[in-house]
C-alpha cells in the first residue's frame, strides 16, 4: 500500500469527529479527527507538499488554509493554527497516535489560548517628527548645526556630513527609546506580547518608519481597553497606529511534538 | 480605536506563511515555507488587486467580519457541546 499524507489546518477542542462544511485545499475534504477532548482539523493528500508557480493558485491554497482555520475557530473556540504546508505521513491512525503521544502538550497549549486572540500593533512614526525631537534634546547636534553655518562653504560640506551622520545615529538610538516604551505600556494591557521581526507593511505606511511591530496576544474582555490604550498612544502624539486582528494565535503556538 | 482585517492581507500571509505552530516530529515531511510559494506569494502582494478580481479577499472579509462579531458567543456554545 502506498503511504499517503494527513495535511493538517489545526488543533482544535473537540471531542467528536466531524466534517467541516467547508472545503480544504483544492476543493479537499475536510474533517476533524479527536481524540478524548482534543482533534485534529485535516484532509487526506499526497504525502508531498503543496507547491506550483501558478501565483493565483498558490493565493487561493493559502487563503483556503485561513478560511478552515476560521471555520474552525467559530467552531470550536480559539484553535492551535498549524504554519500552511504542514502534512503528516500517515493516515487517520497516525494522526490520532500523535493527538495520543502529545496530548498533555496539546491540552495545556488550547488551555492557554482559550477565549483569547491575538491581534498585530504597529506604530509608525515620521522621520522629521524624529529628528525634530532628536534636535531639542540633542546639545551636541545643536553644537555641529551652529558651528556649520559660521563655517566657509567646503568646511561646511564636511560638518553637513558629520552632522547627518549623527543625526541617523540618534533618530535610531531615539526610535529604539520610543519602541521600548511602547512595549512595556502595551505589555501591561495585553497577556503576552511578542516582537515581530522583518515585518512588511502596507504600501501607504511606505514614507512613515515603523518604531515597533508587535504580535498580542488579547483575552476577549481585554480587546477594548487595549483600544484606549492604542488611542492613548496616538493622542500622546507624533505616531500613528495600526491595530490588526483578530487572528488566530499564530505567533503563540509552541508545539514541540515527539512523533 | 478598533481592530481592523481591511487591508491586512500582508499581516495575514506574514503569519500564515512563516508563523504557525512548526512541529518537530519525524513524520512530518512538509512544514510550511516552501519557498516556490513563499516567493509566488510574496510577488503577488505587488498586485494585491490580482486577489481581489479572484473573489478570494472578499468572502474571507466578510467572514471574518462575522466571525469577530459572535466569536465570544460561539466559543461558549462550542464549550456547551463541543
Amino acid at each position: 500500500m502506498v503511504e499517503g499524507g494527513m495535511y493538517v489546518y489545526s488543533i482544535v477542542s473537540s471531542e467528536s469527529d466531524v466534517k467541516m462544511e467547508t472545503a480544504g485545499i483544492g476543493g479537499a475534504c475536510v474533517c476533524v479527527l479527536s481524540l478524548e477532548d482534543i482533534s485534529a482539523v485535516v484532509h487526506q493528500c499526497a504525502p508531498v507538499p503543496y507547491t506550483t508557480e501558478n501565483e493565483q493558485m498558490a493565493g487561493e491554497w493559502v487563503l483556503t488554509h485561513h478560511k478552515v482555520i476560521e471555520e474552525a475557530t467559530r467552531r470550536f473556540g480559539t484553535v492551535l493554527p498549524m504554519r500552511f504546508n504542514t502534512i503528516i505521513k500517515g493516515d487517520e491512525h497516525t494522526v490520532r497516535q500523535w493527538l495520543r503521544k502529545n496530548y498533555e502538550m496539546l491540552k495545556k497549549e488550547l488551555e492557554e489560548v482559550r477565549g483569547r486572540a491575538e491581534f498585530g500593533v504597529q506604530i509608525f512614526c515620521d522621520e522629521s517628527t524624529v529628528e525634530q525631537r532628536v534636535l531639542e534634546n540633542s546639545p551636541e547636534i545643536s553644537v555641529l548645526k551652529q558651528q556649520m553655518e559660521k563655517m566657509p562653504k567646503g568646511a561646511g560640506y564636511l560638518y553637513e556630513r558629520k552632522l547627518s551622520q549623527h543625526m541617523k545615529e540618534h533618530v535610531s538610538q531615539e526610535l529604539e527609546v520610543l519602541s521600548k516604551g511602547f512595549c512595556e505600556t502595551i505589555g501591561e494591557h495585553v497577556e503576552r506580547v511578542k516582537v515581530d521581526e522583518n515585518v512588511r507593511v502596507p504600501d501607504e505606511y511606505g514614507d512613515k518608519r515603523l518604531v515597533v511591530s508587535l504580535s498580542c496576544l488579547v483575552h476577549d474582555d481585554d480587546i477594548g481597553k487595549l483600544g484606549v490604550v492604542l488611542d492613548e498612544i496616538e493622542e500622546s502624539g507624533g505616531v500613528s497606529v495600526r491595530f490588526t486582528g483578530p487572528w488566530a494565535p499564530f505567533n503563540f503556538v509552541h508545539l514541540e511534538c515527539g512523533e | 480605536m478598533k481592530p481592523t482585517r481591511d487591508d491586512a492581507l500582508v499581516d495575514l500571509l506574514d503569519r500564515l506563511l512563516d508563523k504557525g505552530a512548526l512541529l518537530t516530529v519525524d513524520v512530518i515531511i512538509s512544514v510550511g515555507g516552501v519557498p516556490l510559494i513563499g516567493l509566488s506569494l510574496k510577488a503577488a502582494l505587488a498586485s494585491m488587486e490580482t486577489m481581489l478580481d479572484y473573489g478570494m479577499m472578499e468572502a474571507w472579509d466578510s467572514q471574518t467580519r462575522e466571525w469577530y462579531s459572535s466569536h465570544k458567543e460561539l466559543e461558549k456554545d462550542a464549550t456547551v457541546k463541543p
